[in-house]
């Protein structure tokens, strides 16, 4: 049974409740980085290094952060983290840096970092917590690479920049461009739904429908 | 218990807080101390890579030690410290907002590289010029200065921005260098008309065409320029009285936006500058800003430079390039329509049959010479005459080209018998004169033997001081555009000269024989070598052929010899020699404008064919054949690859014409409409010209 | 259980159905089309062709895919085709394909993904040569006429072909565009036929005129030039996208005038028209909400 909850913590954040397209967190960066596979891929690991370790640090001081302080607490850790990763890859992969530009130190206010910190690291022990980043970090990352590979083959006709045989001449260029990015996170989220619809079980109203429901600390408070 | 729980639950947040916030920074000092030089290290690189890409070969790059001095465009300047050259960047106003661009210019003073830094042009518009490695930039590597950039069609502001931020790279080139950037010479704008001059200079009796202006009885014309929106420069013409006052001006505000930027040039607005002392006087005009403050620029600038076009060189009216020329048409071929089924034998100067004849007459017009075809019947009476006016200005002197004018002309026996056509006195003018020549030549056509030497249109009388019993006459020749070119030179016992006749046979008709007019050759009286007298502008190897043999005989006459002695030895390979005419009338070869340096420059080398190509719509190839000095005499086009009717223009005549007794391209306009393959021909014509340079 | 509810008798029938109103549209737009391929040639007929066959094609498969009624017959996706390619400037061969990409946009997903006719939010024609506009920028602002690239009167510095020149239209631009006089008359056909009322048309093209003459532009360019023909008889008056009550829709063409005039006059493209209306298109439920009458003891909201 342990196992199994393991395994489901695991693998829940790629598809069942994958961060971008069910949780809906996270669409800023996803948006802004999905136009190259390249850089997509750069800021998906950026960032899941980013949620494992403030998970498993934000876990660690589960019991001391008091309530009251917790957020300012959380996003103090996060921030380090952010900034001593973006140190590191400015000085060892300045190719990536410049890439990802502002989008680097902009994962301190990735929801998906937050609100796993408040959802599901404050709650649990550090091995879930690192499993659940792991799995969430994941999840982003292949949704962003998916979307970096639909916007970039059908928008300019390359993937990772090496040039595609028939899209290179025909390809739709504003799909790289920000409108054409919203309808391509529109028809993903779309399709996420249809897969998903019937294995997640959903009452139709209220709180408990919420893919939040889990961990929501209000709805554990009213029981 | 309660009260313990609730002073431990105020503290501990704050404790816990402080506690999270010291560990994070120091883990960050820590971050921070490894990484910093590693980052630190790599701008520096990626900074000194960034140069080596405009300017490869460079190293050390060090910045210039102050900016002053150069044009207000450039920003920095590092030096190379290898001596490779300079990174010069610059900041000029695109379409969307500065653009920032770098470029390398190496220590012979031509582009390496360029490369855009920051730019807001529009996407898929703009941005074809701003990108690395744009057909833009492109061209400018190796380029020594800005004569030759293309714009890329549909991005005109954003080309115009990059080409003003390549001229201030040269022109910062020269200072960095030591050298000093010449004052612009302004040219009259292209409505600019004697009618003008008449109106705001009124009573003006005598107007003298100099350099930068025109210098008159009642006042002075000054010409000056500045940028108005989108790049596009602004012309004006400011007209002083005799007390130094303006009295009005004339704009061309045709690369203004048509109802916005012209708006300033309405009378209403132009009054205002009457009488002011600067320019700064006027307000700008609301709603055409842009516009207004380059008229309110060029005002002040033609007040600086008043003074020095009082005392400017007087120029040549005929040397000075037409302005906008419009696309070389052949003048319609009225035969059939006067002489429908008749067949014409040609001959020099025209075409002749029993039922009438056709002679092909010029004269000059404003901006060059004016070709009349002047149809006569049988019983030598005029039907008709088509006229090729493109050396006139479009809309103006063309006027007097339009059928309504031209019909007058039928049956009259003499040009003078038609008025001027108002509003292009010159251009009529020319016209009537070649209608004279027409007539007084007629018969000797219909022998067959061409017109004869046209008489001079303004006959000057000819200088000469009174011949004394020692005068010396000695006559000689030099070698000159199309032929020698024969003098006969007096010289009073002091050695001055007393008299210059010169007869140049071979010169080109309207251009080179200026330089045997009095009103050349009368600048020699009184000299006593011909170096104090300047060659004439628009006529230089025939007017430098005059100065030579002039020497020649002042040489002569100082070792005591006279009458006629032999042409001073020539270093240059045999004459030029100028191609037969084609059947269709030949739009008259211009000679280069500018002094051409290339016969000079080019010694010993042999005269060539030379074959080039580039691309137009399709490839475009060219044979080219340069005598010994480099220059053009003979231009074949192919332009199989390019549109009929259109691009195939580019391979007439009319157009191929235009390059002979040029040594380059520069100086020819590409044909309005085909302007990809004018401009491909051109390319290739310029690329066979290096490659002559370089045999 | 699902309830028919009917209203007491007396019911009045009027003979419009969808069909009919869009056949009077395609009868007046069939002028235009005449126009476009006397001044452009067969590729014309060519570009028209593939818009048309495109949306009709994408509708239907839509349609069948996801197992909704087929409505080709409705004549609507043919107006779209239409619309759409008189928005286009005359496309080489090679780029066709970007013309049927135009209307598989505008029907699959501006049209149909919101619902169908009657419940798009923007015009679908306007939207499709937008994104059209934006992704193949270079190819939408090449306009060739005669086989030469030339610009449009109301380019910078372009040369104006005067009153007659812009009433026949022989001048660069996009195809249903140009001739001015032809879409005057499919405009008049329109009103003559009650397909639409004159509020839009009159207050879009009046705004334009006094902007015009307050900014010093030649009105002939302005008014005749560009889409702002096409935009103001046809596109602008598109029912579901423009507002039901009279005061709505002099309201909503005064806005799509001024919004046209400021593109033209300091926006960075020569032409406005489309996306001015593609932002009332958008402002549309608001404009309602604001002018809507009350029905008689109705609630005042």
């Amino acid at each position: 049974m342990k196992e199994n909850n393991k395994l489901s913590t695991l693998t829940r954040g790629i598809i069942k409740e994958n961060p971008v397209l069910v949780l809906v967190l996270g669409t800023c960066p996803t948006l802004a980085t999905s136009t190259s596979v390249s850089t997509a891929i750069g800021m998906g690991i950026a960032a899941t290094i980013v949620l494992i370790c403030s998970n498993i640090f934000i876990s660690l001081l589960r019991k001391i952060i008091p309530d009251s302080v917790r957020i300012p607490c959380y996003i103090v850790v996060i921030a380090g983290f952010v900034s001593v990763i973006q140190m590191l890859v400015q000085a060892f992969f300045p190719d990536l840096y410049t890439a990802l530009g502002v989008y680097l130190p902009l994962i301190v206010v990735n929801c998906i970092i937050l609100g796993r910190a408040e959802m599901f690291a404050s709650k649990h022990n550090p091995l879930d917590s690192a499993l659940d980043g792991v799995g969430m970090g994941l999840g982003f990352t292949l949704t962003l690479t998916l979307m970096a590979t639909i916007r970039e083959v059908l928008g300019s006709g390359t993937w990772y920049g090496i040039e595609m045989p028939i899209f290179s001449t025909y390809n739709i260029p504003i799909l790289t461009k920000p409108a054409g990015g919203f309808f391509v996170f529109g028809c993903m989220v779309a399709l996420v739904a249809k897969l998903t619809h019937g294995k997640v079980k959903h009452s139709t109203t209220g709180c408990a429908s919420c893919p939040n429901a889990e961990a929501c600390a209000k709805l554990a408070k009213e029981g | 218990m309660k009260k313990e729980n609730s002073s431990f639950s105020l503290v501990s947040p704050i404790i816990v807080l402080v506690l999270i916030g010291a560990i994070v920074t120091g883990a960050l000092a820590v971050t921070n101390k490894i990484t910093a030089p590693i980052i630190a290290e790599q701008q520096a690189k990626a900074a000194e890579a960034a140069k080596q890409v405009v300017l490869p070969g460079g190293s050390d790059f060090a910045p210039a030690e102050s900016l002053e001095g150069l044009p207000s465009a450039v920003t920095a300047v590092d030096v190379a410290g290898n001596g490779a050259g300079y990174v010069i960047t610059t900041t000029t106003k695109g379409f969307g907002g500065d653009i920032q661009a770098m470029f390398g210019i190496d220590s012979s003073g031509a582009i390496t590289g360029s490369k855009v830094l920051v730019q807001g042009e529009t996407e898929g518009i703009g941005s074809k010029v701003v990108a690395d490695g744009s057909p833009f930039q492109a061209q400018l590597i190796g380029m020594t200065d800005a004569a030759n950039i293309q714009a890329t069609s549909g991005a005109t502001v954003s080309s115009n921005a990059m080409t003003n931020a390549v001229k201030a790279v040269f022109d910062a080139y020269v200072i960095l260098n030591g050298g000093t950037i010449e004052a612009p010479v302004y040219t009259a704008p292209a409505n600019l008309t004697d009618d003008d001059v008449s109106a705001l200079l009124p009573g003006v009796s005598s107007i003298t065409e100099v350099v930068g202006g025109k210098v008159t009885d009642k006042g002075t014309v000054v010409y000056a320029a500045a940028e108005g929106f989108g790049g596009g420069m602004v012309n004006v013409a400011v007209f002083f009285d005799e007390s130094d006052a303006i009295v009005g001006l004339v704009v061309d505000a045709s690369t203004q936006t048509p109802g916005i930027g012209t708006l300033a040039t309405e009378p209403s607005y132009l009054e205002q500058f009457a009488g002011v002392a600067s320019g700064d006087a006027v307000d700008v005009c609301a709603g055409a800003t842009f516009t207004s403050t380059a008229i309110k620029d060029a005002v002040n600038i033609a007040i600086a430079n008043l003074a020095a076009v009082k005392v400017a060189e007087e120029v040549d009216v005929s040397a000075i390039a037409p302005v906008e020329p419009v696309e070389s048409e052949a003048p319609a071929d009225l035969l059939e329509q006067f002489f429908p089924g008749v067949t014409f034998t040609d001959v020099p100067d025209g075409k002749i049959s029993d039922q009438g004849t056709l002679v092909t007459a010029s004269a000059q017009g404003f901006g060059g010479l004016v070709k009349v075809d002047v149809y006569f019947d049988d019983k030598d009476n005029i039907l008709g005459l088509s006229v090729d006016a493109s050396t006139e200005t479009p809309g103006i002197g063309s006027n007097a080209a339009e059928s309504s004018y031209l019909e007058q002309f039928a049956g009259v026996k003499s040009g003078d018998d038609v008025d001027v056509c108002a509003g292009a006195t010159l251009t009529s003018t020319a016209i009537k004169n070649a209608v004279n020549i027409a007539l007084e030549n007629l018969d000797s056509v219909k022998a067959g033997n061409g017109l004869a030497a046209a008489p001079a249109e303004s006959e000057e009388p000819v200088e000469s001081v009174a011949p004394a019993a020692d005068d010396v006459t000695i006559s000689t020749s030099a070698q000159g555009f199309g032929g020698q070119v024969s003098i006969t030179v007096t010289f009073g016992a002091d050695g001055a000269i007393k008299s210059l006749s010169v007869d140049a046979p071979k010169e080109t008709q309207g251009i080179g024989s200026r330089a045997a007019e009095s009103s050349y050759t009368n600048k020699f009286v009184g000299v006593k070598s011909a170096d104090t007298v300047d060659a004439l502008s628009g006529a230089t190897i025939s007017s430098t052929a005059v100065k030579t043999a002039v020497n020649t005989a002042v040489k002569a006459f100082k070792s005591g010899k006279s009458g006629s002695v032999p042409p001073a030895p020539v270093e240059t390979a045999a004459p030029v020699e100028t191609p037969a005419p084609v059947e269709t009338p030949v739009p008259v070869e211009t000679e280069a404008p500018a002094p051409s340096e290339a016969p000079a420059e080019a010694p010993a080398a042999e005269p060539k064919t030379i074959t080039a190509s580039a691309q137009g719509m399709g490839e475009v190839k060219v044979t080219v054949t340069f005598d010994a000095n480099g220059v053009i005499t003979a231009l074949s086009v192919d332009t199989s690859n390019e549109t009929p009717g259109l691009g195939t223009q580019c391979s007439e005549s009319g157009f191929t014409g235009k390059f002979i007794g040029a040594s380059n391209a520069d100086g020819v306009d590409a044909i309005s409409g085909v302007t990809i393959t004018s401009d491909a021909v051109k390319a290739a014509v310029n690329s066979a010209a290096a490659q002559f340079k370089n045999q | 259980m699902k309830l028919l509810i009917t209203t007491p008798a007396p019911h009045i029938r009027s003979k419009d159905s969808t069909q009919s109103i869009m056949l009077d549209v395609i009868i007046a737009l069939i002028p235009a089309l005449v126009a476009s391929v006397v001044i452009f040639g067969i590729q014309a007929l060519a570009v028209t062709a593939v818009c048309v066959a495109a949306a009709v094609f994408s509708e239907l498969i839509f349609e069948w895919a996801t197992k909704k009624p087929i409505t080709i017959s409705d004549l609507s996706a043919v107006v779209t085709g239409l619309l759409l390619a008189f928005c286009l400037p005359v496309l080489q061969v090679k780029d066709l394909w970007i013309a049927a990409l135009g209307s598989v946009i505008a029907i699959v997903v501006v049209k149909q993904l919101f619902g169908g006719i009657g419940q798009n939010f923007a015009n679908p024609a306007i939207t499709a040569r937008v994104v059209l506009l934006i992704s193949f920028s270079d190819i939408m602002t090449t306009w060739t006429i005669d086989g030469v690239s030339a610009s449009t009167p109301l380019a910078e510095g372009a040369v104006s072909p005067g009153l007659t020149g812009m009433l026949l239209g022989k001048h660069a631009g996009c195809l249903g565009e140009t001739c001015a006089a032809a879409l005057l008359i499919g405009g008049i056909y329109l009103l003559i036929r009650k397909v639409i009322s004159w509020h839009i048309p009159v207050a879009y093209l009046g705004t334009v005129a006094i902007v015009s003459l307050a900014a010093g532009q030649d009105l002939t360019i302005q008014l005749l030039g560009g889409g702002l023909l096409l935009g103001a008889f046809f596109m602008a008056t598109d029912y579901t996208t423009s507002p039901m009550t009279n005061e709505g829709k002099l309201l909503y063409g005064v806005g799509c005038g001024v919004l046209t005039m400021m593109i033209r006059l300091w926006g960075a493209t020569p032409e406005g028209v489309s996306y001015a209306i593609l932002l009332m298109n958008i402002l549309t439920p608001h404009i309602d909400k604001l002018t809507i009458h009350t029905a008689l003891g109705g609630d005042v909201k």
